[in-house]
């Protein structure tokens, strides 16, 4: 999986937590960007990444991860482990 | 409803989905988030935002792991004392909010996860499971034993999802979840069947069962008495459990009634012969065994029995009859019968409206046989010659009395219960009774009424307020559908008069809040003689000095009379 073939994964799991709307994931897009990304609906990002690919973060990895691009990057070294 | 929740971990979630979950049947209801993690700096500070939110329940949501960070932050000979700490806590936060009038909603923790000396870890006191486990004896036995104390059951929820599913334990690490984050949606579901019981909504009242492959394994018609199968062992054993579940509920107050396809003899002689039966056909408020459509018998017996269709429950193993009823009767439950028949109670089990939030009072118990008694009385009815002459028939005496302690748990549950006939809607709980029976400005009183057939019991609750204006208001007025007809209501009225002069007052004053089933008493203070008071269309009012008594045809006790 190439890092955009994971963004574009991406792409749905936003879009499905937050209500329908398109959001383009750059990589350095943070939390504080987008509406509505807050404390609780991070978890239920990071809750829905793990369902669609698959595997589960580390308790480490949850709280390093700072922007896209780090959650990209996560993600596959994840789905190559 | 106004929920205030005060919890020692994240909630965020929580709260968005109470509140979501609440609006179906309480649309202007909100849910108070405490901003801050300190439970006792919230609620033992009087002027705390808390109060000034005034909850109408407060919901104390501990979690185990917060439990655990007590545990292992006490010095290791204090540990088999920690649960004891959190049980002082909760009883003196319990204490203030019930003084306030909220209603109090506790957890019942789930097991922790950590065992560390295997399955003797139990045996252990001061080890945390032993802890948890003290803690939740401690709050069912010393603090829900307490009117307006309710529990959420989240150690079963757990046990019944399995602990390695509840538990994530990274998510505690990071942001203080309790459970695993996709479990937040169960969490608040729990909830959420205790507030919406306590809140007397969605209550079943009534089951009504099928009885071949449902009561029994087999086809009475077809099999005979010796071809069927209850009890002994195998798929017999699970229709006897079955049975063993609906008389529980039927000692709880639930009405059972059969509904069932078959020749009435036929399908009364398990009843009367077979060993394996748990059930007897006197359990049944309704025994209806015919070729009609079941949807038309349920409607049948909803009319007899004067209870809602939206509080029946119904069970049948066939997918035709069940989608008969769906299609007929679209406020019925009918959950869908299990692949299995030793699955049925576990599938009753998951019926919110199951949920229960008063113990099973006497009154609980004798309600079969007081519908029981009903038909009696409808049959007099029918063979008298006119409606005077059945009502001076029955011979009935009425007392109203103020409620004191015997009667404060009973009309509390009338309370919740009643949706038909009642003015307002208030759902006043044990603590406001009480308040008001000890005021001097307030009354509670109950009513209670026999005849020659037996015991209604309490049947009709009253509060009120006098205000300054020498007026007493009418606060609460709920009564029960049983006793419709007997002139009750006149009853009432004369009493409430006697209780205003008492109370010097001038005027007696009643409001008709309308509600989605109240329309039975939309004009019932009209009929008892009241008048619209100035612009306000819902409030009516009765000058005490000229309201002459209105004829009845029950005669009033003194509480003396009434124990004999």
């Amino acid at each position: 999986m190439t890092r955009e073939d994971i963004r574009s994964s991406l792409k749905d799991v936003f879009r499905e937590t937050f209500d329908g709307r398109e959001i383009e994931l750059a990589d350095e897009l943070t939390a504080k960007q987008v509406d509505g990304w807050n404390s609780v609906t991070h978890i239920d990002l990071i809750c829905a990444i793990e369902e669609k690919f698959s595997f589960a973060f580390s308790t480490a990895e949850i709280a390093r991860l700072q922007n896209v691009g780090e959650l990209i990057s996560v993600v596959e070294k994840k789905m190559k482990a | 409803m106004r929920l205030a929740v005060l919890s020692d971990h994240a909630d965020q979630k929580l709260c968005t989905l109470l509140q979501r979950g609440l609006a179906p049947w309480s649309p202007d209801s909100v849910v108070f988030r405490s901003e801050f993690d300190d439970i006792s700096l919230e609620v033992l500070d009087p002027d705390s935002a808390l109060y000034s939110f005034k909850p109408e329940a407060t919901y104390i949501n501990l979690s185990t792991q917060a439990v655990r960070d007590r545990f292992y932050a006490a010095e290791p000979e204090a540990r088999g004392g920690v649960y004891q700490a959190v049980v002082e806590d909760l009883k003196q936060w319990t204490a203030v909010l019930l003084e306030k009038g909220a209603k109090v909603i506790l957890n019942l923790l789930p097991a922790p996860a950590e065992r560390y000396f295997g399955s003797f870890t139990s045996c252990i006191p001061d080890s945390l499971p032993s802890q948890v486990r003290a803690l939740n004896a401690a709050i069912i036995h010393e603090i829900a034993v307490q009117e307006g104390v309710l529990v959420n059951d989240i150690n079963h929820l757990a046990a019944s999802i399995g602990l390695r599913q509840w538990y994530d334990e990274r998510f505690w690490c990071h942001s203080k979840y309790p459970c695993r984050p996709s479990l937040v949606g169960a969490y608040a579901d729990s909830l959420l069947a205790v507030l919406r019981a306590s809140n007397g909504r969605g209550l079943v009242k009534c089951v009504v069962t099928d009885l071949d492959n449902t009561l029994w394994h087999g086809i009475i018609g077809d099999d005979g008495l010796e071809g069927i199968e209850v009890g002994g062992f195998g798929v017999g054993e699970a229709h006897q459990r079955y049975q063993h579940y609906l008389r529980v509920l039927k000692q709880r107050g639930i009405i059972l009634c059969v509904c069932s396809k078959n020749e009435d003899a036929a399908a009364r002689l398990p009843f009367q012969k077979h060993s394996g039966m748990v059930l007897r056909e006197s359990d049944f408020a309704c025994f209806t065994a015919n070729w009609r459509s079941k949807s038309e018998n349920i409607r049948a017996m909803s009319a007899e029995l004067n209870l809602g269709l939206d509080s029946f429950v119904f069970v049948d193993d066939s997918p035709f009859e069940r989608e008969e009823v769906r299609a007929a009767l679209p406020e019925v439950i009918v959950p869908e019968f299990p692949n299995d028949p030793a699955d049925i109670c576990v599938m009753l089990d998951g019926l919110p409206g199951l949920e229960a939030v008063t113990r099973p009072s006497a009154e609980d118990l004798r309600r079969t046989a007081m519908y029981q008694l009903e038909k009696q009385r409808t049959q007099m009815e029918k063979q008298s010659t006119s409606r005077e002459d059945f009502l001076k028939g029955l011979d009935m005496k009425g007392l109203v009395a103020p409620v004191g302690s015997v009667e404060l748990s009973r009309a509390a549950q009338l309370i919740q219960r009643s949706n038909q006939f009642n003015l307002r809607t208030q759902r006043l709980g044990t603590e406001q009774i009480r308040a008001l029976c000890e005021s001097r400005e307030g009354f509670a009183c109950f009513c209670s009424l026999r005849d020659r057939f037996g015991d209604h019991g309490l049947i009709a609750v009253l509060c009120g307020e006098k205000d300054g204006n020498s007026t007493l208001w009418i606060t609460e007025w709920v009564m029960s559908c049983r006793v419709l007809g007997r002139g009750v209501e006149e009853f009432i009225r004369n009493q409430l008069v006697e209780t205003a002069r008492s109370m010097n007052c001038l005027r007696l004053c009643g409001e008709y809040l309308p509600t989605e089933k109240n329309a039975m008493v939309k004009g019932l203070y009209e009929r008892l003689g009241f008048s619209k008071t100035g612009d306000d269309p819902a409030r009516f009012e009765l000058q005490v000095d000229t309201a002459m008594p209105l004829p009845t045809f029950i005669q009033h006790l003194s509480p003396q009379d009434s124990h004999s």
